[in-house]
This record gives structure tokens, C-alpha cells and sequence, in this order.
């Protein structure tokens, strides 16, 4: 679940099993429904061996003020137009660059970032004359799912289910390796006045990085909190600059909240 | 959410119950036939073939008093009888005891591990009747074609599908407290040291690269654990070593403890040792 800020609106986005429902800003008029399910298809009759899992979304994004991206299993990410008001919510084109079900997005500006199970991170670009939105950048490192996906500046932060985190540029260059958690990473933020960046995982460790991007790119480690037996799933930052965040954990009814001294 | 997950979920159960069966009826001192044969049907009827084509159909999971009705009814698939109190507190240990295996499984494919440790344990139970045993021959060929192949991605729905269908369950159970893996609170412990999953690195070490890709500058930072390389990837062939102590019997170590279970503070744990299996 996300809430998405446009300009002149916040939608409440969930992104469910079967589909995607898209609220006003406090959840009490559904306004827009999108099935995943093809109208053709049986679940019933599903091959064995062959389908894993229900159709599922995952990952949500605004994108350029006026679109939302959602992910799918399929790997196609949903691009829909998203009015200054009222629910004509229109789906406006499906991406195509992953095969494996979509982890996680991120949007910066006119840059969109997708990573999905396979390890595999694509950087979409929109370009306004042509309102088209073609990929900039493939990063394709196979071997453990892309958890999650930041960009900040000119660069593309990706965190993996191994606990690694890599930094590349928007060209794909990669910059630094971080071992940074002992178990999967589950989500990171990135505070984009400072570049400090949020990494939470299930080895019950939140950590703060510092990323630099001036001569040269560098990550350097400034802190980190253990929320003890808690297997965190979630984490934002609550301030522009980075100087407090919250995180949230498997079977834990709390948001646990940071500050800086 | 996945729609392999329910073959995991009965198997690992299944198994769960086994082992506390076998021990409640040692610790009751039933005789040796009568509990061999206890156990002996209750494998058979959870194996049983048509059952099992059944049960690895793609689906959903069934409801949380759908599946504690089928393992009524496996329960009483014998000649043992359980009062509902008994059966009570039966359930709550195979949930718990299968919960702590999930959450603390290295990696999602760790779950199908854990699977085989139970499906181990099963045969070394029922070696001596060959037809009970080629039904379990049968089920460990079927979580090889289904889960043998999959991605870390879809173990990894599979898990999360498991550890949704567990939460807010935290019962504490005796054996956990008394080995220090679950707290009075009822959560899990977490340690942070130990082994990273196979294929990971310990935390600590942050490498830059220079514009041609060469590793030029290497960081270290205090993981704030102690963790170490993982050696040996876990084995899903036949008689291979699972790496993995998850999905073991807890129960047959020796010690001298009771399967006892408990609810939140303040009352008192539960023991199962209180109650009694009976056989017709």
C-alpha cells in the first residue's frame, strides 16, 4: 500500500492479490479497480507446474506528476494517466522489460527505476515531447532477487535478498558493494535533501548510509539499530533531511520511530 | 500470494505431529505395538496417494479452522483418541513449532529443507511397513517436481504466504523457552550471530570501484553481529545433508522436558504431559 502525492492530489494505492484498488486520500471512496485476472482465464484450470502463484501486484510509483506505475507477476509494469481529479483513472500502456514478477519501483523526475525476483534492474526514462517511456539502463546481475530500488542524484541504489546493496550510476555502472545485512533485505528509503539512505532487513538491523556524489561515488556507513527479535519489513524516512525515520516488523503491531540526537 | 504453499504447510505440520505423538506416547509408556501402530496409520492416511495428488494441486490455503479440522481428523485417523483440550494444545505446539522453522529459516528456500527434514524423520518412523514407506517415497518425489526447481523470488512469496498464515500467533511453548529461542513476550529470538545463508557475505565490508570496474578501495564497518560464512549448501536429494537443523525432532534429544505449551502471561503454562493420549 502507497500513498501517492500529485500535485493537486493524494490517492490512497493498494496493490492487492487480483488487482489494484486506488482510493481518495483517506480511503473512504474507492474510486478506480484493476483486475489482474483475464477475463478468459479459469483459475480452476490452472496447469500444474507451471503457475506458481495468483496473479499479484507489487510495487507502486508515482511518475512524472500525473502517472501511476504499478508491477505485476507478469513482469509488466502498469502504466496508468491519473487526472487532476475525479476517477478517470486510464491505463496508458504496459512496460515490458522484466519477465520475472516486479519487486519494487522508484520514480525520480523523469526516471523511473524497476527491479524484479531475478536480480534484474531496469531504468525507464520518460520523454515529454514524445510522452513516450523507454529504457535508459538495464542492470541485470542474476542471483538474488532486487529487493528494493532508490535513485538519488545520478545514481541507482539497489538492495538484494543476499543482503547486499549495490550502487551504480544511471548508465550502469556500478560504483561500490556493500555487504551491508546478514539476511534479506526488505526495503530501503533514501532522504533525497542529504543522500543519506535507510536499509531495514530481517536480521532485525536498521542501517543508515551516507552516499557521496561529488569527484567520486562513495558509501560510507553512519549508523545502525538493532530492533531486537524483530524481522523488519518496512522503513521510511520521516523528514527530508534524514535526521528521523520509522520502521515495521513481522508480527510487531508497533511503528517504531527513530530520531537523531 | 502463492498457490504452492498448502503441501508445505500440511507436510510440515504433519510432521510436527508426529514427533509430539511419539513423544507423548513414550512419555505415557504406551506399548510399542500399539504406538507403532498409531503412528504407522496416522502417516499412512496423510500420505495417502489420492490425498496427495489432491493437496499438490495449485490452490489456496485453506482457512485457519479449515486446516485445524483436517488435522482433527488425521489425528483420529488411528486408534488413538484425543480430547479436545488435548487436541488443543497439540495443534498450538505443530503451529508454533512450524512457525519458528519459517521465521527462522537462513533463506526462503530453506522451507523445502525443512520439509525434507520432516519427510526424513517420517521414514525413519514407518521403515518398517514398505507400504507406508513408498507413500512416503511418493511424497518426497512430489516436493522434488514441484519445489526443485523454483526460484529464490517464488520460495520467497512461498514463505511469506506461510509466515501471513502465522501471524499474531504467539503461544509460548516450554521447549522454546527453557533453549531460549522464544521470550515471555511470546516472540522469537533473534541473534545476530551465526551463519549467513549460503552464498551470502558477513556484513562489514564495503568495496568501491573505479570507472573501469576495477576494485580499488576496500571500507570495513561494525556489522553489529558476528557472523560467519555459510560452508554447505543444503541438499534435496534423497539422502542428503539438509544443512540445517530446522524441521528436526526437537523432542528426541534426550532431555528431560514435557511438550508443554502456554497462553500470554499471567496464567501459567499449559501441559500437555497433563493430558493423556488414549487408544481404542
Amino acid at each position: 500500500m502507497k500513498y501517492c502525492d500529485y500535485p493537486s492530489r493524494s490517492l490512497m494505492v493498494m496493490a492487492c492479490q487480483r488487482g489494484i484498488q486506488v482510493y481518495d486520500a483517506d480511503g473512504s471512496v474507492m474510486l478506480y479497480w484493476h483486475s489482474l485476472v483475464p477475463p478468459s482465464s479459469d483459475e480452476g484450470e490452472c496447469t500444474p507446474n507451471i503457475q506458481v502463484s495468483a496473479s499479484f501486484a507489487r510495487g507502486i510509483s508515482t511518475f512524472q506528476d500525473c502517472m501511476l506505475c504499478i508491477g505485476t507477476d507478469s513482469g509488466n509494469i502498469l502504466i496508468f494517466d491519473v487526472p487532476t481529479r475525479g476517477a478517470n483513472i486510464v491505463l496508458r500502456e504496459m512496460l515490458k522489460g522484466h519477465t520475472a514478477p516486479i519487486s519494487c519501483l522508484f520514480n525520480k523526475e523523469d526516471l523511473l527505476g524497476s527491479g524484479d525476483d531475478s536480480g534484474k534492474v531496469v531504468v525507464w526514462q520518460h520523454d515529454v515531447d514524445s510522452n513516450s517511456i523507454q529504457v535508459l539502463t538495464t542492470i541485470d546481475i542474476q542471483g538474488s532477487p532486487c529487493s528494493s530500488v532508490l535513485l538519488w542524484e545520478e545514481l541507482v541504489i539497489v538492495a538484494y535478498a543476499s543482503g547486499l546493496i549495490r550502487v551504480f550510476n544511471v548508465l550502469g555502472r556500478l560504483h561500490a558493494e556493500v555487504a551491508a545485512h546478514a539476511r534479506w533485505i526488505t526495503a530501503m528509503d533514501v532522504a533525497p535533501a542529504t543522500g543519506l539512505v535507510l536499509s531495514v532487513s530481517e536480521d532485525s538491523f536498521a542501517k543508515i548510509w551516507q552516499l557521496k556524489s561529488e569527484d567520486t561515488v562513495e558509501i560510507e556507513h553512519k549508523a545502525s539499530e538493532c530492533v531486537q527479535d524483530v524481522q523488519l519489513c518496512g522503513c521510511r524516512f520521516t523528514s527530508v533531511n534524514g535526521s528521523s525515520f520509522c520502521v515495521t516488523g513481522y508480527d510487531l503491531a508497533e511503528v517504531i520511530c527513530f530520531a537523531a540526537k | 500470494m502463492s498457490l504452492r504453499t498448502l503441501p508445505l504447510l500440511f507436510i510440515n505440520l504433519g510432521g510436527e505431529m508426529v514427533y509430539i505423538l511419539d513423544q507423548r506416547l513414550k512419555a505415557q509408556v504406551i506399548p510399542d505395538e500399539k504406538a507403532k501402530k498409531v503412528l504407522h496409520d496416522i502417516v499412512s492416511t496423510m500420505f495417502n496417494r489420492r490425498f496427495m495428488d489432491e493437496l499438490f494441486k495449485p490452490q489456496e490455503l485453506y482457512s485457519k479452522k479449515g486446516l485445524r479440522t483436517v488435522f482433527d481428523r488425521l489425528a483420529h485417523a488411528s486408534i488413538m483418541r484425543l480430547n479436545t483440550a488435548s487436541m488443543d494444545k497439540l495443534y498450538d505446539l505443530m503451529t508454533m513449532a512450524f512457525k519458528y522453522q519459517v521465521a527462522m529459516s537462513l533463506t526462503p528456500r530453506d522451507v523445502l529443507l525443512v520439509t525434507l527434514n520432516h519427510i526424513d524423520a517420517i521414514q525413519s518412523f514407518v521403515a518398517e511397513s514398505p507400504v507406508i514407506s513408498g507413500h512416503v517415497d511418493n511424497v518426497y518425489q512430489l516436493l522434488i517436481t514441484n519445489y526443485g526447481k523454483l526460484s529464490i523470488g517464488e520460495f520467497q512469496l512461498i514463505r511469506q504466504t506461510l509466515l501471513n498464515f502465522f501471524q499474531d500467533m504467539h503461544i509460548r511453548v516450554s521447549i522454546f523457552l527453557k533453549d531460549k529461542v522464544q521470550n515471555s513476550n511470546g516472540r522469537f529470538a533473534i541473534s545476530t550471530a551465526g551463519m549467513v545463508p549460503y552464498g551470502s557475505e558477513p556484513p562489514g565490508i564495503i568495496r568501491m570501484f573505479s570507472t573501469e570496474g576495477e576494485h580499488v578501495k576496500t571500507a570495513s564497518f561494525p556489522s553489529g553481529g558476528n557472523y560467519t560464512y555459510s560452508m554447505q549448501q543444503g541438499s534435496i536429494e534423497l539422502q542428503g545433508n539438509r544443512c540445517t537443523q530446522l524441521g528436526t525432532n526437537m523432542y528426541a534429544m534426550n532431555k528431560p522436558f514435557e511438550t508443554t505449551i502456554s497462553v500470554p502471561a499471567p496464567q501459567q503454562p499449559m501441559s500437555m504431559a497433563g493430558t493423556s493420549i488414549a487408544t481404542r
